[in-house]
């Protein structure tokens, strides 16, 4: 593909999917991988970012013996979507306008 | 490459991140590999899908220094009794690498010898000091009764002398052995916690 998923729309993609429920790492990793072309070591600093700015909250849960560490979206992670959301429509129109030639 | 080495291999690349990144990571992997192994993939084809420990942990290294840069994370560096420590070692081995170096070091060596020979000299006279006080004590509390039939004043002075020397001595003891233990105990100490930090650093 020619084009690269750069950090910004990786954070959409990732609340995007936070926001239809809580998940864990490897989840998040084979649901991104449906839409964009990933390496399976992009996801964890995406996390650990979103983490940090308060954008998700992690808890764990035992599953099979160990254990797995859910991911959940935040008010403020929310908000933050829908901000990007804005952003990535207008973005995406502009450049379909300049890409179409102005048809509008 | 085993999923034990990829780990591993991951927190020796991760060492200078503050410990909290560093376990962290290796959770998130080692569950990775969990969750990941459980359809049957071996250990090789996983980190073939996930890449080198060395550039997994560039990613990593690279969204914590953003983080740093951004001013969200700021680096607290706090120097540790150890760290002072292996600092004073660094500056002895710069002395010891250039040549003159070599006669400052004898120099040193000298004078921490000197210093530890005139404590021990010191602790050494003290305790001499304490005994001869026990002894004159003893002197008189023995001369003291000898008095008592032919002169009961001195005989009380004299044993009261005897008892008090004799007290204070048993004190001063008591003190000094306890100050000369803990002054033994501080090299024993600092060697301790460098050995400490040497085994919690590999």
């Amino acid at each position: 593909m020619a084009f690269k998923i750069e950090s910004g729309l990786l954070d959409a993609c990732a609340l995007a999917i936070l926001d239809k429920g809580d998940t864990y790492g490897y989840e998040i990793t084979q649901k991104m991988k449906t839409a964009v072309s990933l390496s399976e070591s992009t996801l964890y600093p995406v996390l650990r970012r979103l983490q940090k700015n308060s954008l998700c909250r992690t808890y764990d849960q035992p599953f099979q013996g160990r254990n797995r560490r859910y991911y959940s979206i935040t008010d403020a992670g929310r908000a933050h979507l829908a901000e990007l959301k804005q952003q990535w429509i207008s973005y995406k129109e502009s450049i379909d306008s300049l890409l179409e030639g102005e048809q509008s | 490459m085993t999923k034990e080495q990829f780990i591993t291999a991951l927190r020796k690349e991760l060492k200078k991140l503050p410990p909290e990144e560093i376990v962290e990571a290796t959770n998130y992997y080692e569950e990775y590999f969990a969750e990941a192994g459980s359809d049957g993939s071996t250990d090789e084809q996983l980190i073939e899908q996930i890449g080198s420990p060395k550039s997994v942990a560039a990613q990593i290294k690279s969204e914590y220094a953003s983080r740093v840069l951004t001013g969200d994370e700021t680096l607290q560096y706090k120097p540790t009794v150890g760290h002072k420590i292996s600092a004073v070692w660094w500056v002895l081995l710069g002395v010891l690498a250039v040549p003159v170096g070599i006669p400052l070091a004898i120099v040193l060596a000298a004078v921490i010898f000197a210093v530890g020979i005139t404590l021990f000299c010191v602790i050494i006279s003290l305790y001499a000091a304490l005994v001869g006080i026990l002894a004159g004590g003893i002197a008189a509390l023995v001369g003291g009764f000898i008095a008592i039939g032919s002169a009961w004043t001195t005989a009380l002075m004299g044993i009261g002398a005897g008892l008090f020397l004799g007290a204070l001595a048993v004190l001063g003891g008591i003190g000094l052995t306890i100050l000369v233990k803990k002054l033994v105990l501080v090299p024993v100490h600092i060697a301790q916690r460098s050995k400490e930090r040497k085994e919690s650093a590999s």
